[in-house]
């Protein structure tokens, strides 16, 4: 980073009607006044300059060759009441519903993600024990000013039926007309939604995304 | 973005020869437009000097995760989630209590916290604030960095509110402290019409 800054030099000590001589030469004159003025104005060429380098740069950086990046969430998801919530496991890696309280539940995690990036996939791995098992998950961005009635868009739903057990993996890229994160505008949140026959636990969101 | 701009004041009104009476002083004199163009000189300064921060100032989007005293039931004393995101106060004069950690760089230089959400006005009280905590001395009061309440000026129903972190805690200094936001909502008559959805914190590095 260049160090962009502007300091003045002109400075204007007051004439005095009927009392000082105003001229052009000499300290008090009109000259050294305009020629502060003017080196103070070519100082703010110089600066623009500077600026203008500067953002160069910064969009030089914006349009060199992304590459893609992972980024992984140990899930933390919070209640949405009155949706039923997703229990904490004892020795388990993320949240859990299981048959000893109820098997159902509704959470919610809002993300930190980069801004300008191009997200490109959602992954989603969890464990699951055998029986009818509905699961759902989907990330969300909606405005950054609160909206009546609230306004989502959808970045990627991933829904998931199935009747055995064992570890899954459910990925689906990214609507790509929602997928450049944008935080001038917008936030981002996964909701995640569970129905399940004995035991659920859910292990990591992964998202891909080109930066 | 934020909001640049650069208006100059300088006007030149032409002289007219045989017709103006040039003089220093009063309204149409030499000295009021030195001024103002020296003003104008500094007013540019200032631009520069806030393009400079703009340029190398970072955001950080915080994701909201509030605990409150009952983490298992944020519906009571707490803060809860909606559908969104947004974080709403529990009901009552109580209201709701949250706190969340805040993950920093370290030797970051923080610049302000934008907060986002709903206030409907009084008699509701609402307050949101980053603060850091000595790790070494649990019982010296936390530092308040920045901080905004419904009495900020420019409190709006939704509202967008920027406030400055205080310079002599701006430096993130993860070896010595821990940073966290709080938020504080009491009198609480109605859940849905009270929100915080989004914090941004502005830094340099």
């Amino acid at each position: 980073m260049a160090d962009v800054s502007y300091k003045p030099t002109f400075h204007h000590n007051a004439w005095r009607d009927r009392l000082d001589r105003v001229e052009a030469a000499g300290l008090n004159g009109f000259n050294v006044r305009f020629t502060a003025i003017e080196s103070d104005l070519h100082q703010v060429s110089t600066v623009v300059r500077q600026i203008g380098t500067e953002i160069d740069r910064i969009n030089a950086n914006a349009t060199a060759p992304r590459r893609q990046h992972r980024l992984a969430f140990t899930p933390t998801l919070q209640a949405i009441p009155p949706a039923r919530k997703w229990g904490l496991g004892s020795g388990q890696t993320g949240p859990v519903i299981s048959d000893h309280d109820h098997l159902d539940g509704t959470g919610l995690m809002n993300l930190d993600l980069p801004h300008g990036a191009q997200l490109t996939s959602l992954l989603v791995t969890y464990t699951a024990g055998a029986g009818p098992t509905q699961v759902s998950f989907s990330l969300f961005s909606t405005p950054l000013h609160p909206t009546t009635p609230p306004a989502t868009t959808t970045l990627v739903d991933l829904e998931k039926s199935h009747d055995d057990g064992g570890i899954f993996h459910l990925s689906r890229d990214v609507a790509p007309a929602a997928a450049q994160v944008d935080l001038d505008s917008f936030r981002y949140f996964i909701v995640a939604k569970a129905t399940v026959a004995s035991f659920f636990s859910l292990q990591t969101f992964e998202l891909t995304y080109f930066a | 973005m934020s909001d640049l701009s650069y208006t100059p004041t300088f006007f030149h009104k032409p002289w007219t020869d045989n017709v103006s009476r040039i003089t220093a002083g009063g309204e149409d004199g030499f000295n009021v437009r030195f001024a103002a163009i020296e003003s104008d000189l500094h007013q540019v300064s200032t631009v520069v000097d806030k393009i400079a921060l703009e340029i190398v100032t970072r955001r950080l989007s915080v994701p909201l995760d509030l605990v409150g005293p009952n983490a298992l039931a944020p519906e009571s004393q707490g803060w809860f989630c909606d559908g969104t995101g947004a974080m709403h106060p529990a009901a009552g004069d109580g209201g709701g209590r949250g706190v969340m950690e805040l993950k920093l760089p370290d030797g970051a230089k923080l610049t302000s916290m934008r907060a986002i959400g709903r206030y409907p006005g009084g008699p509701p009280r609402l307050s949101v604030s980053i603060a850091r905590s000595s790790l070494f001395n649990g019982g010296r009061s936390p530092d308040t960095l920045a901080e905004l309440t419904d009495a900020t000026p420019g409190m709006a129903n939704p509202y967008d509110l920027t406030r400055p972190v205080d310079p002599a805690f701006a430096t993130v200094d993860l070896a010595s402290f821990r940073y966290f936001l709080v938020a504080n909502a009491t009198q609480v008559t109605d859940s849905d019409a009270i929100s915080l959805a989004a914090v941004q914190l502005f830094y340099t590095v």
